[in-house]
């Protein structure tokens, strides 16, 4: 059971760096907490309020206090030894769950300190990073867990720069063929894929769903590099029409050729009769497509006003939410973080909850923090 | 709820040698072991490095639901595994039905801040010796009796020091050079010797009071 005991004005409850395995709460008076800032730079003075835990972090991880707790006025604290704490935290699991939350966020705030910190060292993004872990197990002839990581890396990040490579590698593995010697490195390849590049990658292409990919690219066994063979020929059906324009406007997109990729989904915006929903479906794909070309090729204002007719004219569309997220992208690109926060606010309301939602909020607190 | 209706709702299954997680997947589940073995290791320089092998009860992956960053480490099943998984979505229910595991993990984290504090002073240090040096007393501090400590032994490479000082490998094998030439340090294949360990206090005490 927890203690009542009385501390007199000027007294010191634990001195910093002293170990002690006692969590207290403050009933009566006033306490104040000191200590240093982690750089040694300034002095931190804190008060205890009534009803608050102090002690709890250092006496539960068995480590040197980090603060001196001083006695300003008479005071009465509850003292919980380590299974008094114990058996309250099973009887209150609320109380503990509220601790939880504090402590993940101090504990946030001092990673978020360390990574600045390291940032400088120009580590790589963490893309590159999966990619180069399921290399090295490869390498390592772990094929297992290369084959994992390969997979991994290209179920989230397959419009990547780098996903070429990783399906070929991931064919290799699953062969059982040994790591190709002759490979160019991963650095050497991302500098020329950003040479080749029309433009920038942008942040948007890990997030272009299934549908808006090549159909070489959601199949499990692709041909490698196979990316010249005419789209649709895997599924047997030899497309026409709109859906004959829409593929042709993807498969030019894909190669980075957007004037040609705008030219087939205009002509599918043309389209006056449709065979059934399915066709005049392409209808809403290739007004979608047609304004992400436009931004790929830079012309932000056209795009921005293609989203805006896309938003207006299929207010059901399942794209509602990357179109809201493409025009924040423009508004940024444009500098304008006011209008872009609030683009990615609408996209991140969006039902249902998903990886374009993380990634409109994960803009949102970037652009914040800015 | 009990044991096992937990396990129907949440439980999972690895068979040895299964990886579970990889490191740098995007993941917000982590996992508490009920049965079996868990490796967990990281990728340093093109070798896969152990860093901790764990048992029943233990918890990984809890850092993705706290922050929205890729998995830090690989967790490979050394053995038929049953974990529970839960996610941001279903931690509330979780840790007010089993407040046992709610008081562990507030033990483990109240450890992870002191840990990331500790690598964080190093970091602030601005004197690449004392960086190194500060990286030994870290080390020495996880001695239980470590203050009155005046010699140790670790089993640390080069490339951890290195890693702990956020500095460049090379830099840090100047200095390591150097103290063992002077005699502040012993350097074996797989671990360094410090016959005193006061000769690092002075070190980081006379930086540590420069920026103040």
């Amino acid at each position: 059971m927890p203690a009542l005991r009385n501390y007199s004005a000027g007294s010191i409850i634990y001195f910093a760096g002293d170990l002690g395995d006692e969590i207290y709460v403050l009933q009566k008076g006033r306490i104040v907490l000191l200590s240093t800032s982690l750089d040694q730079k300034e002095d931190i003075k804190e008060d205890v309020r009534r009803g608050e835990f102090f002690g709890v972090k250092s006496a539960l991880g068995h480590y040197p206090r980090e603060e001196t707790a001083q006695v300003l006025t008479d005071s009465q604290v509850l003292v919980f030894k380590l299974p008094d704490f114990e058996q309250f935290a099973l009887r209150n699991p609320r109380v503990i769950l509220q601790m939880l939350r504090v402590f993940s966020s101090q504990l946030r705030k001092v990673h978020k300190k360390v990574r600045e910190l390291l940032g400088e060292q120009g580590l790589r993004e963490n893309q590159v990073e999966l990619l180069n872990v399921a290399e090295t197990y490869y390498r390592l002839t772990k094929m297992d867990y290369a084959i994992y990581a390969f997979e991994a890396f290209l179920r989230h990040y397959g419009q990547h720069a780098l996903a070429p490579r990783a399906r070929k590698l991931l064919q290799l593995a699953k062969s059982g063929a040994p790591y190709p010697l002759n490979l160019p490195t991963i650095e050497d390849e991302l500098i020329q894929a950003e040479k080749t590049a029309p433009s920038p990658t942008s942040y948007l292409e890990s997030t272009t769903s299934d549908w808006a990919s090549l159909p070489g690219d959601s199949l499990s066994a692709p041909p490698l590099d196979d990316f010249s063979a005419p789209p649709l020929e895997s599924t047997g059906s030899i497309p026409s029409g709109p859906a004959q324009n829409y593929y042709e406007g993807l498969n030019y997109f894909s190669q980075g050729d957007y004037a040609k990729a705008i030219e087939c989904f205009e002509r599918v915006l043309q389209t006056k009769t449709f065979s059934g929903q399915v066709e005049a479906d392409f209808l809403e794909k290739a007004a979608y497509e047609q304004a992400r070309s436009y931004l790929k090729m830079g012309q932000l204002d056209v795009a921005m006003q293609k989203f805006s007719i896309f938003l207006k004219k299929y207010p059901n569309s399942s794209m509602q939410k990357k179109a809201w997220i493409h025009i924040g992208e423009i508004y940024e690109k444009k500098n304008d973080k006011a209008r872009a926060i609030n683009c990615y606010e609408r996209a991140a309301k969006i039902f249902p909850e998903d990886k374009d939602t993380s990634m409109a909020r994960n803009r949102i607190r970037e652009l914040q923090q800015a | 709820m009990n044991t096992n209706a937990l396990f129907q709702k949440f439980g999972k299954q690895f068979n040895a040698n299964d990886i579970i997680f990889c490191e740098f997947e995007p993941g917000n589940d982590f996992y508490l072991i009920q049965s079996g073995r868990v490796k967990i290791s990281k990728i340093v320089r093109d070798k896969e490095k152990t860093m901790d092998i764990l048992g029943p009860g233990d918890i990984f992956g809890e850092m993705a639901i706290l922050e929205e960053q890729p998995r830090s480490a690989t967790a490979i099943a050394l053995d038929t595994v049953q974990v529970l998984h839960f996610n941001r979505e279903n931690f509330v229910t979780l840790m007010t039905s089993q407040p046992q595991l709610a008081h562990k993990l507030l033990v483990i984290f109240a450890r992870r801040i002191y840990d990331a504090k500790r690598r964080l002073m190093i970091l602030l240090l601005d004197d690449l010796q004392a960086k190194v040096a500060d990286v030994f007393l870290m080390l020495s501090e996880k001695e239980p009796n470590y203050k009155e400590l005046r010699h140790l032994s670790l089993n640390v490479t080069v490339d951890d020091i290195a890693n702990w000082c956020g500095e460049p490998s090379d830099r840090v094998q100047q200095v390591l050079h150097q103290w063992a030439r002077t005699g502040k340090i012993e350097l074996y294949a797989d671990r360094v010797v410090i016959p005193n360990l006061n000769d690092m206090r002075r070190i980081v005490a006379t930086k540590r009071k420069e920026t103040r």
